[in-house]
């Protein structure tokens, strides 16, 4: 066996029992494969000492803010949210207003008649006055919320930008 | 000094401490990085290709299997994220060619007496990045990040002979570099 093998078994701990005697009768008798072993020693030294180099020191920072954003781009469970109660508060304004006949017959009135005939100030008043005040502030409720996300999300995307 | 092992911060980030993710990336950074550097040779790319990796880790933690070390798993998303950045920039041949039949010669015998073991030692870094990047790659995996074999081959998606035989060659290189240039003089006297 070549002597560069026998030393890299050695170093890797995979000599069996009869290269582990050559090996040591080897280190004791001969001065080449001695001065080789010290040199292969001496590698394995430089490669333990080798400088390590660091990213620069925001790296961290970037990174952590970059997996928010990324996160927030994946997911958009908060956009999802709001296009389904949008479509859900749809659907129960068109809900009312196809069954609008039905509810003022019965007495039963959600959307005042002023709201159909078109709207002007005193129809407005009584609007609001009405039960319908609900429907009025679910939607403000949703258009701002919308309005926060797009602040929101451009905001984002100005600071991933510039990242 | 946190002393949270790697395993319990993946599960304290899965279970909604998110933040934690933190202390795996400064654990990592640093050794990740100088692999990087010593494979892209360029500070910029090897930051943006660490972050890049950094990132596909965080999103795959939940497919992290307990069984393997954390470091073996990540290295290979980084090994994996460097070849995809030499192939976008059809730079891969200069890890790729490298191959157990691959013969290198590292200059002649260097008679040049430098005039302190500093100058050595700076001297010396140079002929290591003189290796080829997989012979400079296994050995910074074996010897300081205390990768096993089985666990460097996993990472290179080598063979676990072919990641042996590189690893013999590339220490002879480097004791062959240190023989020629008499490195062994002047460091033991």
């Amino acid at each position: 066996m070549d002597n560069n093998e026998l030393i890299n078994l050695f170093l890797d701990n995979n000599l069996n029992e009869s290269q582990r005697v050559e090996f040591e009768k080897l280190l004791k008798t001969d001065k080449d494969f001695k001065n080789s072993f010290e040199i292969y020693l001496l590698a394995v030294k430089t490669v333990k000492d080798i400088p390590l180099y660091s990213p620069s020191d925001k790296f961290t920072g970037l990174l952590m803010n970059k997996l928010k954003i990324v996160k927030k781009y994946d997911d958009g469970k908060f956009f999802k949210i709001i296009i389904l109660s949008f479509i859900i508060l749809l659907i129960f304004i068109l809900a009312v207003i196809i069954n609008y006949p039905l509810t003022s017959q019965s007495g039963i009135s959600i959307i005042k008649p002023e709201l159909l005939k078109g709207i002007n100030l005193k129809g407005l008043l009584n609007y609001i006055k009405s039960e319908n005040i609900l429907i009025i502030l679910s939607s403000i409720s949703l258009l701002l919320l919308i309005g926060i996300y797009y602040i929101q999300y451009s905001f984002n995307k100005l600071k991933k930008q510039l990242i | 000094m946190n002393t949270l092992s790697d395993l319990e911060i993946i599960e304290s980030v899965l279970s909604g401490k998110k933040h934690n993710y933190k202390l795996l990336v400064d654990r990592y950074k640093t050794k990740a990085f100088s692999l990087l550097i010593r494979m892209l040779k360029n500070k910029e790319e090897a930051e943006e290709v660490l972050q890049d990796s950094f990132i596909k880790a965080y999103y795959a933690l939940a497919n992290f299997n307990n069984n393997s070390k954390f470091s073996t798993w990540f290295y290979k998303i980084v090994y994996n994220s460097c070849l995809s950045h030499l192939s976008k920039l059809k730079r891969r041949s200069e890890l790729e060619y490298v191959s157990i039949e691959t013969e290198v010669e590292y200059g002649k015998n260097d008679e040049t007496i430098l005039s302190n073991l500093e100058d050595y030692k700076e001297e010396l870094y140079k002929y290591i990045d003189l290796l080829p990047i997989k012979y400079s790659l296994i050995l910074i995996l074996f010897y300081i990040d205390e990768l096993s074999i089985n666990e460097i081959s996993s990472t290179l998606n080598l063979s676990v002979s072919n990641t042996k035989v590189l690893l013999h060659r590339a220490r002879t290189d480097l004791k062959n570099i240190l023989e020629k240039h008499h490195f062994k003089q002047v460091i033991y006297g």
